[in-house]
């Protein structure tokens, strides 16, 4: 939990001092030592006695036993740092992305890629807020939440898969989600359901009353329009770079 | 080089000698996993000696504000609105 040389360096405990000053004064008064041990054989005694170093210790110049951690940098659109609650760096709101750098593909994935592209249909595991969605072509999905800001009628692109699959294939991201340059889900937001109306009775001791308190929650109805795995023609034409290194977290394999 | 030390307070202080509530305190850690960002000095250091068994601490190059340490643990909403119905609307209107 604690890194000790972090430790040591705040404190700037007496360990150094201490573990410096006796290797000098081993160097400085080896021969005392040796004296005293052998005083018995030897006849000559040396009487140097160099117990405190000639500069100071403190002023030599430590080397920095440890490197701080970089902290990650979350901007606002306006480029500042997030003080409050309302400022969300744009890649944390639901907005179309920008690619400044061109999709990698490895060649063993453009090799792989047709036996999952020519075999329809597919399914994706969707993440929407980190919670997964299992869902292929013609689903419909009712939402546990309400979401905000879109319409009946709105066609939305989710973007953020872990598995793309069909029958005898999977597409699998390694520990980060796979590119979303890869696929393309599109749902169609089908209107918004609301529950019964909920009562809860609630009562306090000793007291002739029921409180009683409602909810009736409104939840979103999406059906999936279609999930297509890009293949790899299309990703070429869109400007995929192939690189021969395995640094590429996807990787297509034959399910058991 | 100024580095910080980032605090996280990972388990309760509950039923603990008034003294360790009290380093807690004077650190700035009211609640489980709060976040605190102190500058490493050896007073610092000290006081979180008395807490170690409960804290989680790391060296890093800056503080962060409550909603970047907030940010960190966000997830990405995983969707975008491609295309609105009014847009949509219209394009079939004039076609």
């Amino acid at each position: 939990m604690f890194s000790r040389t972090t430790l040591a360096r705040a404190l700037a405990l007496p360990i150094e001092h201490a573990a410096a000053r006796s290797s000098i004064l081993a160097g400085a008064s080896n021969t005392t030592f040796r004296a005293c041990l052998h005083q018995a054989t030897t006849t000559s005694y040396s009487t140097t006695t160099s117990s405190h170093p000639s500069a100071p210790l403190s002023a030599t110049p430590r080397a920095q036993t440890s490197i701080p951690i970089e902290q990650p940098h979350f901007l606002t659109p306006q480029n500042t740092i997030p003080e409050t609650r309302a400022d969300v760096p744009l890649n944390k709101q639901p907005v179309a992305p920008t690619f400044d750098a061109p999709l990698k593909v490895s060649q063993s994935l453009l090799d792989m890629l047709p036996y999952l592209t020519s075999q329809k249909p597919h399914y994706i595991t969707a993440h929407l807020h980190d919670r997964p969605y299992l869902l292929t072509e013609g689903d419909q999905l009712r939402l546990p939440f309400l979401m905000p800001k879109v319409k009946s009628g709105d066609i939305l692109r989710f973007n953020r898969a872990s598995v793309l699959g069909s029958r005898e294939f999977s597409l699998k991201g390694g520990e980060k989600y796979l590119d979303e340059r890869l696929f393309e889900c599109r749902v169609r937001v089908m209107g918004f359901e609301s529950e019964p109306l909920r009562i809860t009775e609630k009562t306090k001791r000793r007291r002739r009353h029921v409180q009683k308190v409602t909810s009736k929650h409104r939840y979103t109805i999406l059906r999936v329009m279609d999930v297509k795995v890009k293949t790899a023609e299309e990703l070429l034409q869109e400007g995929a770079v192939v690189v021969q290194s395995a640094d590429f977290a996807a990787n297509v394999e034959l399910k058991e | 080089m100024s580095s910080y030390f980032r605090v996280t307070l990972m388990r309760s202080a509950i039923g603990l000698p008034r003294r360790t509530n009290d380093v807690l305190k004077a650190l700035g850690l009211k609640k489980r996993m709060a976040t605190v960002f102190h500058p490493v000095s050896p007073s610092v250091a000290g006081q979180i000696m008395k807490v170690k068994e409960l804290v989680q601490v790391q060296e890093v190059d800056r503080r962060l504000t409550k909603q970047e340490v907030h940010l960190e643990r966000k997830p990405d909403p995983g969707y975008y609105v491609e295309k609105t119905s009014g847009v949509e609307f219209e394009e079939n209107r004039l076609a």
